[in-house]
């Protein structure tokens, strides 16, 4: 199987080139784009010449591996099923089950987008950028878990970076977890669903709001259910700003002391903390360093779409004896 | 008798670690000193130690009270003030089951000074809400209610000195979390208590007898919920009413029993404890009890000047 598997994409490797490679990868992540929007993109960030990603790319159109579609009077393009299958073989070693989900993803991005503009519109826009910037994050969470058959309901997420609570919300209501009368009550006084978590709603195992938190009440979970022999994940969503505070990097020891490797810290880069720029504000880079050098095993990746970080989680699956991180760059 | 708090509460952990099976302990380094070291050896696999990380280590007995454990977080009183944050807003904020001991409370850590003294923790614990705080006074009586608080649903503050316990108590039985104990029962005025110094205070209610007063002596372990039908009580029979605690004057239990008697039999209270200051480090603890003017004869003569103020 393992020869066979090597024997394919050595083929396919030799009738497909390493652009036309890069086309595809990040065509499969990027949600809905143009054609010229997306390759003017590749061209920036891997200084690649316009001319020469056209050229592949109608090289793509012609064998059927990309394909276009309408969707709001726009002409997007999106990799195509033999597309997915022709990476997957040279990319994710056959594993098609990430591939087949991105366009669901995409969709379901874009409504929770939607729908989280709508709850933050009643309060002018709360934590909006915030919010935005994690909810991928959280869709991909659950999306990975309903791949893995986890129970949804059975999640272990803490939201340490409790402002983006909103983001839960409108994901929660995309799996169908909490309806839209729920969140009519949405930061009232009283209300379950506050603007910063609060224990008790679906999937809220501990109220957060006050960052730097989260890691420590994690491992703690995470710690307990070794004790109890329950084997899930206890998933943190981190903001970068929130690696400001010292607790955090108490918990980062602790995890690898204890190599809870059932641990899985998503740290939501996105630049910005309240005041500015994070490197502005207060280092954090070399973020995957710092993070490696407290023994833990880092995945860095480009976060553009929820299908990024799907396919991470992926990988941290296979991950064992060590807490995993990964650091989702928005830029 | 002399006893220590530190040796009662390590001997009561080793029996609770025998019939609490889901009972873990959360340790910052400090294991010799507060006597976990007991359940360290006994239960190796459910001892957790932190390195010197008080706030990760709230989180950590947060997160062990959500996956159904039952933590008790012991470190030194004055250093778990550092994760009064995390405490607040995670274990009270969701009324998890976190039993939180604070050794080396009030003056009892003599020798390391003001850095150590924790003079501050009942303010800042009986302050929150949903937090059980419970201060034993002696050997007996710390055993005692450190059962009944791994019983409590909740988070519950047990604020120990170092050693200095002399025994008051003679059965578990005799003390019940909630309830204040009148150890001496007298008409003139009350002393009410908790911690070490409610030795102090018999000792300051038998020099009054010798003078011709009678006093009620009260041990008001727990601070919170306060026995307010004792206290309200004490202070209808027996007024004035004088706390004296190993504590800031400022936020501790006469604070609390300040606000329960003004609102319900407003009549004198007097707070006897370490006035607004920081501690100070001394040779022995009796030195610094002299030093802040808190041996029994000193404060019978401050009951004495303030019942002449009157």
């Amino acid at each position: 199987m393992e020869e066979e598997r090597r024997f394919l994409r050595d083929i396919l490797l030799k009738s497909i080139n390493e652009k036309q490679i890069i086309i595809l990868k990040t065509l499969l992540t990027a949600g809905n784009t143009t054609l010229s929007r997306l390759l003017n993109s590749i061209s920036k960030v891997h200084e690649i010449p316009l001319s020469t990603l056209k050229f592949n790319a109608s090289t793509l159109t012609k064998y059927n591996l990309i394909e276009f579609y309408r969707l709001n009077g726009k002409r997007y393009v999106r990799v195509s099923p033999l597309g997915k299958k022709v990476l997957s073989w040279i990319e994710y070693d056959g594993d098609e089950a990430y591939l087949q989900h991105t366009d669901d993803l995409n969709q379901a991005s874009m409504e929770v987008k939607n729908e989280l503009r709508s709850i933050l519109s009643k309060l002018g826009g709360f934590h909006l950028h915030s919010s935005m910037t994690c909810i991928d994050i959280i869709l991909a969470i659950l999306y990975h878990r309903k791949l893995t058959n986890r129970k949804l309901e059975k999640t272990n997420l803490i939201l340490s970076k409790g402002h983006a609570t909103p983001a839960l919300y409108a994901v929660l209501k995309g799996f169908g977890l909490i309806k839209s009368r729920d969140i009519d009550s949405f930061s009232q006084p009283g209300s379950a669903f506050q603007t910063h978590a609060v224990k008790g709603n679906p999937l809220i195992k501990v109220s957060t709001g006050s960052l730097g938190q989260g890691l420590s009440i994690a491992n703690g979970i995470a710690l307990g259910m070794k004790m109890n022999g329950e084997e899930d994940y206890v998933y943190v969503v981190v903001g970068d700003g929130e690696t400001d505070e010292g607790q955090i990097w108490e918990a980062a020891a602790t995890a690898s002391t204890y190599g809870l490797d059932n641990i899985i810290l998503i740290i939501d880069r996105n630049g910005t903390q309240l005041s500015g720029e994070t490197e502005k504000i207060k280092r954090k880079e070399p973020l995957g360093l710092r993070w490696r050098s407290f023994g833990w095993e880092v995945l860095e990746i480009r976060l553009r779409s929820a299908a990024d970080v799907l396919y991470a989680l992926i990988k941290a699956d296979k991950v064992k004896n060590w807490p995993k991180v990964i650091i989702a760059r928005h830029i | 008798m002399e006893t220590s708090f530190r040796e009662a509460f390590g001997e009561a952990l080793l029996e609770a670690g025998e019939s609490t099976r889901n009972l873990v302990v959360i340790d910052t380094d400090v294991l010799n000193s507060t006597k976990t070291i007991y359940f360290a050896r006994r239960f190796p696999e459910r001892f957790i130690q932190m390195g010197i990380s008080e706030q990760d280590a709230a989180g950590m007995a947060a997160g062990l009270a959500i996956s159904g454990k039952i933590p008790v977080l012991a470190t030194f009183s004055m250093f778990l003030l550092r994760s009064w944050e995390q405490i607040r807003n995670t274990i009270a904020r969701d009324n998890l089951s976190v039993k939180i001991v604070g050794t080396h409370s009030g003056l009892s850590d003599y020798l390391d000074g003001a850095s150590h003294q924790c003079l501050e923790d009942i303010a800042l614990m009986r302050v929150l809400p949903n937090m059980t705080v419970i201060s034993p006074a002696d050997d007996i009586s710390t055993r005692s209610l450190f059962h009944q608080a791994l019983e409590l649903r909740g988070p519950v503050y047990i604020r120990l000195g170092r050693d200095n316990a002399r025994r008051i108590y003679r059965d578990y039985e005799d003390v019940t979390i909630g309830k204040a104990n009148i150890l001496v029962d007298g008409d003139d005025m009350s002393i009410i208590s908790c911690g070490a110094f409610v030795s102090i205070s018999l000792n300051v209610a038998n020099i009054l007898r010798e003078k011709g007063f009678r006093p009620r002596v009260i041990d008001s372990h727990t601070i919170k919920p306060l026995d307010t039908e004792t206290i309200i009580k004490a202070a209808r029979e027996a007024s004035p009413v004088f706390v004296i605690e190993e504590h800031n004057i400022f936020g501790g239990l006469g604070s609390a029993v300040a606000e329960i008697i003004t609102e319900r039999t407003p009549t004198h209270v007097f707070r006897i404890g370490v006035p607004d200051v920081f501690g100070t480090g001394g040779r022995s603890y009796e030195e610094l009890l002299r030093y802040f003017r808190l041996t029994p004869p000193e404060i019978v003569k401050k009951i004495e000047g303030m019942i002449n103020g009157l």
